[in-house]
Order: structure tokens, then sequence, then C-alpha cells
């Protein structure tokens, strides 16, 4: 015997029973009691769900003219690994990610030639002024954050991303429950009722990005999103003329797994969205699948600064077309405890005096 | 003495009220959930959206379970 004929109790997942005075499904754990119709359904619907199928077309990018990038040249960071591009009349001389000196490796030759680029829609002194306006208010940071020389040291990068499109086919069930409360002289009662909510369809996503470079943190490029992708253009080296570039060292296929795992929290939570009317909602199953999954590779502007302070290294980037900004920065310890010890200090003696006046005035 | 401990600690409170959120606000960086950014504009359709009714169960409690001990 299979479990083929074995049906899950919808409010507790016990295995019901034919009860045969009732003529209906009953669960032996919390006496509910069904159609035999709706128990069918409600089971049919659970096990109808196949798993994910989330495969994608990830050849993305081109192949490089002629002559189109003899003018580029290559430098190797010793210190981190890093390769960045810049053109050579830009030139490079420190690793954005890491600020060690950095070496040039030679031409540029071979890797893909990206699809798209969102051209740096704010300049150095639009991003320096961001810079310096985000950390104003910041009376914890350590002073050398705040340092001019330092921070004009902010760098634009280019940062190499793979873009993900594709539709996904949804199907999703979910058990819902609405409660009622009331009671009488003797009694609390609560009735709860069950539902289940079956959403099948489509929802399409265009150009979700995942970092393609290792040495910029996945979640500093995450937290600076969105880019505003209307404003990508086709890719031309004339793009890169002042500004460094990131060589994608993460390939399409690696960058499938978080661009998958963001679709598909995006779809079920959209699904989720159309259950309403409930005091809960649970997800029971759900199944994804991609149809015309297409990645493409683009490069991102975005402004860098890295800063070393007691030894570690703290990364501030901002959205080269947006301007959102943000970082991880530390606390300089010495300042907030003497701001903490201050207050406590200060208000404790100051509410201290006001009590011991008011119990001389009143004689206490 | 016992009101100018509930003085200090008053100071205390307060101080971690100011300090807490400056050392929170130093950390901006938070990995994005999903991508629901990038979804197509009016993309969500539905070939199946229907709703069950399955069962309802009523449940009671005693309102009063000191009850029996006013009884005693």
């Amino acid at each position: 015997m299979t479990d083929a004929n074995e049906y899950k109790c919808p409010c507790c997942g016990a295995k019901l029973e034919f009860n045969s005075t009732a003529q209906r499904m009953k669960c032996p754990y919390c006496d509910s009691e069904f159609d035999i119709e709706t128990v069918q359904d409600y089971n049919e619907q659970l096990n109808e769900s196949t798993g994910d199928d989330m495969s994608w077309d990830s050849e993305a990018g081109s192949e490089w003219e002629d002559g189109e990038t003899s003018n580029m040249r290559v430098y190797s960071c010793k210190s981190c690994g890093g390769q960045i591009i810049a053109e050579q009349t830009t030139g490079a001389s420190f690793c954005p990610y890491c600020n060690n000196p950095v070496i040039m490796a030679g031409t540029f030759s071979g890797d893909l030639r990206p699809d798209l680029i969102i051209p740096f829609k704010l300049n150095k002194d639009a991003a320096k002024s961001a810079y310096e306006k985000y950390i104003s208010g910041k009376s914890l940071l350590p002073k050398v954050f705040k340092d001019q020389n330092h921070i004009e040291e902010i760098k634009g990068l280019y940062v190499p991303v793979w873009l993900f499109g594709a539709q996904a086919d949804a199907s999703m069930c979910f058990r819902a429950e609405s409660k009622k409360t009331w009671s009488d002289a003797n009694y609390y009662y609560t009735e709860t009722s069950y539902y289940q909510a079956v959403r099948k369809g489509k929802i399409a996503f265009d150009h979700v990005p995942v970092d393609g470079s290792e040495k910029m943190p996945d979640d500093l490029m995450e937290s600076i999103e969105p880019f505003d992708f209307t404003q990508a253009v086709p890719f031309k080296t004339a793009y890169l003329s002042g500004y460094l570039a990131d060589k994608y060292d993460v390939s399409s296929a690696d960058s499938i797994a978080r661009a998958n795992e963001r679709i598909k929290k995006s779809t079920e939570a959209a699904f989720a969205a159309t259950v309403r009317g409930y005091d809960t909602v649970r997800c029971e199953s759900s199944a994804v699948k991609l149809n015309g999954g297409k990645a493409q590779y683009a490069l991102y502007p975005v402004w860098i600064l890295n800063t070393d302070w007691n030894g570690t290294k703290y990364t501030f980037a901002m959205n080269g077309q947006t301007g959102k900004l943000v970082g991880n920065l530390p606390a300089d310890k010495g300042k907030a405890a003497a701001m903490f010890l201050g207050i406590t200090g200060g208000v404790g003696f100051g509410l201290s005096l006001l009590w011991i006046l008011l119990h001389m005035l009143t004689g206490g | 003495m016992g009101g100018i401990f509930v003085c200090f600690l008053i100071g205390l409170i307060i101080a971690c009220a100011v300090v807490l959120p400056k050392l929170s606000a130093l950390k901006t960086v938070h990995k994005q959930s999903g991508a629901s950014d990038y979804t197509v504009k009016d993309s969500m359709k539905f070939t199946e959206n229907r709703d069950t009714f399955l069962n309802t169960k009523v449940e009671k409690r005693p309102r009063n379970t000191q009850t029996t001990a006013q009884r005693r």
C-alpha cells in the first residue's frame, strides 16, 4: 500500500479516517469532520506541487570588437588580487576595494563585453557632499572618517552585475484561518474557520541584479539598490573615461542561485498578499517555474570609499545614479562611552539635586 | 538614598535612548530580501484564484476557573 489514499486533516495535519456513522472524513486527533470531496480537493492541491524549476539561459555579454579595448589597461592589486580596468588616460594607482597600490598588468583582453551600462549621473563633488552630509550627524564616528584628505580618495567604479529577467509561473496553496470569539455566563468560545486558498498564475521580473564582483560585498551592492534601469544604455568604452571598472569574477552561472532566491521570495510574497481577509495565512505548498529566463551583463555606477580603522576595512558605497548611500561604519568606543556616562551622570546628578531640593522645601 | 538611585536610573535609561539609536544609525548595509523592485508592472495574472471553505471548529473554555475555589 502506498500513501496515495492518505488524507491530511486541514486543521491539524493528522491522518484522516472515514467515519462510517457520519459518512464523512474525521480527524481522530482534533475531531474535525469534512466532506469527502472537500478533503480530496484539499489534498490534491497540496500534492500537485511538483517542485521548483528555475533554469536560465545564462549566456550573457558579447565579444569585444577589434581595437575596442586597445586604450584600456588592466591594473592588478597585489594585496587583494582585484583586477581593475581603466582607460590609459585615466590610469589607476590604488585599488578601490582595499586601498593598496596597484600595478599595471597589461592591456585588456579576453572576457565578455558588457551588454549594458548605467552611466554615472552624480559626479565626484556630488558624491563627496553626499558623504559629508551622511556623516555630519554621526557624532560617534571616528575622526578619520571625517578627514577631508581622506574624503578626496572617493572613487567612481563601474561594478559588474548580472541582470536576470524571467516569467515566474507559480502554483501556491495556503491554509487560512479566521477566528471569532464570544462568551456567555459560563464559557469563552472560539470559533475557528479553516479555508484553503489556491493561487496559480504568473508574474514577470526584469533586470534583477546580482553582483558579479567577488571583491565587492554582495550586501553592500544590494543595499544601494534600486538602480533605475530605464537609464541603461548599450555599452560603449567611452563611458569608462575618468572612472575605474571592475572585471566580473563571478560568472552568470554562479549568480543564478541568488537571482532564483530573490525571485522566488518575491513571487511567493506577491501571491501571498492576495490572500486577504483572514486572521492567519500559512503557505502550505509552493512551486515556482521560470520561463524565458535570460541574463544580461551590465556595469553599474558606484562611488566607493574605503577606510582602514583599527586594523579593519570599512567600505562606504553610493549609488552613482540615485545617490543612495550605505556603509557599516564603526563607532568610536571612547566617544560612545563618554556620551553614555555623560548623559547618565548629568541627568542623574541634575535630578538628584532637584529631588534633594524638593525634600528640603517640603521638609521631608 | 533610594531616590538618588532612581534619579541615576532615569539618567541611564535616557543615555540608552540617546546612544543606542546613534550606534544603530551607523549600520545601513542590509541584504535585499526579494526582487519586488524588479517586478514588471501589472504582470501578475492568475489562472486560478479561489478560496475554499473547509471546516469550522468551536472550542470553549470555562469563563471563571476560580469558581470551585470560591465555593469552598
